[in-house]
């Protein structure tokens, strides 16, 4: 009962602050709204490219006009290549190299930086070059191999994009921040001397720890909660399949995330300290976990590396939870890590405390 | 003097107790380290790490057998995957779960029964939920390779199918028939061909002349691209701490106390903004530091560095000494400084490349203070660009830090007024 006093007092403190509001409420949604903005799926724009060819025959640039005008670009012939214009020069001898077999080199003039719609403009002209090469045209009869897509035995639902993606990443990453930055707390009750007042009074070092634990989780069960609606309500996100167990599980993670802030608390005097390296941490663990880009994109051993750390830890299981539809049974071991991660912070948090 | 004494003793204060401001210097160190352990292998190879394809052969035919090679058949595509087989979909679900696998190739049963009769033979793809650009890489290059086997296809089934439709009918070919059916197994043949050459092809991108590709183009130039964003990104974090650092001065009653002595207000506010820009101009000459020592990044044209750096430290002092002239305490201006360094670190292109952002978004972003110097920054450790060439940049950069100056004065000197 003392604990739990102790933790409702905490968060009642907590929620006063402008600030706490703001991380807690404010700041997640806004990040989590531009980034799902910023990598929403966007239907393709119309891409526009001028053809010139120095080629004796016209047929590789007809070729590849035709096929690139199938795939939706739009595309000019001209004789000269224009400052500030995508243009592709066909070369004096390509319709020769392609027929003995010789390198070719199709050489398009880009903009300054290389960017995502001249990378896949750049993948359309090699496929069009491809089918000049083997004389496949566009208006060619289908051929009996067609792609059909299918799924992996359960409804899969893409969460690599848009709000799908930002909204649980940054969740998670600032659920995590939060707890973490939150044991600058306990540091700034010790540097006051709040923590050694309060062991004089009749109440167990145990109730104290327990009383700060839970205030702290109670937070980040607010964020959570208030996450969940927002997600559901302002950026329609199709949560979990089985609710309960989403909760659930990131209940475990709220409650191993305000133990290893209560820890953090215990290890600094100084409050500016402790919040450093709190964001410190944050900030290394969230990019390693896949919070701010997909894990797909990195090398093997930061791949091992997104197993090893909390934040993964959270992300795996969500990802599977939310794309998979995924049960009890597939979060367990992530949900025990998060239980041994509470126990060990919080016996280490308490034994520390039991020296203030 | 006033002004220096204080500023002075300031910084003594800081480099007496240097913690805070070293842990938020590894902040954009630590970040950059990081995202070149994320992206440096593949900057310098210039590739993606391996897609991995899995396989699920309900066939097991010859023709089902070819299906992988699709993936690894060598060619502009090597290296670019790894097939693996499967047992099952929920095999499959496991590894895509664990992130371990892009997408996942079905062969069904009767595909190669479905290929000689000439029917529609399926190939099924899943890709990964979790995955965004892997699947879409696996499915362009499934996409491309059915073109290239439909279209040898299409050439060698019209002799097929003459051969067996004569076959079927029990008459003999006649002289035009076998002409017909040569033909158009000589031009199958032909396309073959052509297939082989493919490995010869390529497009390559051709930019302006003294423009580089970005990040991608030169595995040094990582860092000159990076660094920059996760400079601004920590000079700003340092300088609020140094504005926190005064106003706690404030709180304890040292600001009045100097109103006491022979100081006049305008000395008080000088010392406190010299202190301020002195402290995140070294702030940034250090990081500009790390980054050549560690980083390898080459510090081209110094003049046109020190003038972003001068120009971006006055802005960053600016803000939070205007943020702690408006703040009641310490938490309202830890509030308001954090909530304005996080949305200019969003409209800026820390966190995301302003070149990647929409058009109306990027625009945003190079007017902005820290978006300006980032840029600024970039343009020259990157580009190599002048001084002259850096000049709009440097220009809007000043521009912000001008207006805010005299916003932070105007604040400071109406608290001033009620100590």
């Amino acid at each position: 009962m003392t604990a739990l006093y102790i933790a409702l007092n905490g968060l009642r403190l907590t929620v006063r602050r402008r600030e706490a509001i703001f991380w807690i409420f404010i700041g997640p949604l806004i990040m989590a709204a531009f980034f799902g903005i910023l990598f929403k799926p966007q239907p393709p724009s119309k891409v526009h490219l001028d053809i010139v060819n120095a080629d004796a025959t016209d047929s590789v640039a007809k070729s590849i006009t035709e096929s690139l005008e199938k795939d939706g670009i739009g595309v000019t012939r001209v004789t000269t290549a224009a400052q500030g214009r995508m243009t592709l020069v066909v070369p004096a001898g390509a319709a020769a190299a392609i027929a003995a077999g010789q390198p070719l080199d199709l050489r398009l003039h880009a903009g300054a930086e290389e960017t995502r719609a001249e990378g896949n403009l750049r993948f359309k002209i090699f496929k069009a070059l491809v089918a000049s090469a083997i004389g496949v045209k566009p208006t060619d009869a289908p051929g009996p191999l067609t792609i059909v897509t299918t799924d992996v035995g359960v409804a899969a639902h893409p969460v690599s994009t848009g709000f799908q993606r930002s909204v649980p990443s940054y969740m998670v990453m600032f659920v995590f921040l939060n707890l973490l930055v939150s044991g600058a707390g306990i540091a700034e009750e010790r540097k006051l001397g709040l923590l050694r007042r309060l062991g004089m009074a009749p109440i167990s070092r145990r109730d104290i720890v327990l009383g700060k634990l839970l205030g702290r989780f109670f937070i980040g069960w607010i964020q959570i909660a208030w996450m969940l609606l927002a997600g559901r309500v302002l950026f329609s996100i199709q949560w979990a399949q089985h609710g309960w167990v989403m909760f659930g599980f990131l209940s475990l993670f709220a409650l191993a995330c305000a133990s290893l802030g209560v820890f953090f608390g215990t290890l600094f005097k100084d409050p500016d300290k402790c919040r450093g390296i709190a964001i410190w941490t944050a900030i290394l663990l969230a990019p390693l976990g896949g919070l701010w880009w997909p894990i797909e994109i990195v090398g093997p051993t930061l791949k091992r590396v997104s197993h090893l750390v909390p934040t993964g830890w959270a992300m795996e299981p969500i990802n599977a939870m939310l794309a998979f539809g995924a049960g009890a049974q597939d979060v367990l071991p992530f949900a025990a890590a998060f239980v041994a991660l509470f126990i060990v912070t919080f016996v280490l948090a308490t034994r520390r405390l039991q020296t203030i | 003097m006033g002004p220096f004494i204080i500023a002075r003793h300031h910084l003594l204060r800081i480099v007496r107790s240097p913690g805070l401001i070293l842990i938020l210097l590894a902040v954009p160190v630590t970040l950059a380290g990081l995202e070149y352990a994320a992206f440096g292998p593949t900057v310098a190879s210039g590739k993606l790490p391996p897609i991995k394809v899995l396989i699920l052969d309900n066939d097991r035919t010859f023709a089902s057998a070819a299906v992988p090679q699709v993936f690894t058949a060598g060619g502009p595509l090597a290296d670019m995957f790894e097939t693996s087989p499967v047992a099952d979909r929920t095999a499959a679900r496991a590894l895509f779960q664990k992130n371990e696998a892009s997408a996942l190739v079905i062969v069904p049963k009767g595909f190669q029964d479905a290929l000689l009769a000439g029917g529609r033979a399926d190939v099924q793809f899943a890709p990964n939920p979790v995955q965004t650009f892997s699947p879409a890489i696996a499915a362009a290059v499934l996409d491309m390779t059915v073109m290239i086997g439909n279209g040898i296809y299409g050439q060698a089934a019209a002799p097929l199918q003459r051969i067996n439709a004569a076959r079927a009918a029990n008459r003999p070919l006649t002289a035009d028939d076998a002409a017909d059916i040569a033909r158009g197994f000589f031009e199958a043949a032909r396309r073959l061909n052509g297939l082989m050459a493919v490995s010869n092809l390529t497009v390559t991108s051709v930019r302006p002349a003294a423009e580089t590709a970005g990040p991608g183009a030169d595995a040094k130039q990582f860092f000159a691209f990076v660094f920059p964003g996760l400079m601004i990104f920590g000079a700003l974090f340092v300088s609020q701490s140094l504005a926190l650092r005064l106003l706690r001065d404030r709180a304890r009653g040292v600001e009045r106390r100097l109103a006491m002595t022979s100081l006049s207000p305008a000395a008080q506010i000088a010392g406190s903004f010299l202190f301020m820009v002195a402290g995140l101009i070294v702030v940034l000459v250090l990081l500009l530091a790390v980054g050549a020592i560690v980083f390898r990044i080459q510090l081209k044209n110094p003049p046109a560095l020190l003038a972003l750096a001068v120009g971006f430290a006055i802005f960053a002092a600016a803000l939070h000494l205007a943020i702690i002239a408006i703040a009641r305490n310490e938490r309202s201006a830890s509030f308001m400084g954090s909530g304005i360094v996080m949305l200019l670190s969003l409209l800026g292109g820390t966190f995301f490349p302003a070149e990647e952002m929409p058009a109306f978004l990027r625009n945003v972003a190079f007017v902005m203070p820290n978006g300006a110097a980032q840029q600024g920054f970039v343009d020259v450790l990157a580009h190599g660009r002048t001084l002259a060439e850096t000049s709009g940049r440097i220009l809007t950069t000043w521009g912000w830090a001008l207006v805010m100056m005299a916003m932070a004065v105007a604040g400071v000197r109406r608290r001033a007024e009620h100590v």
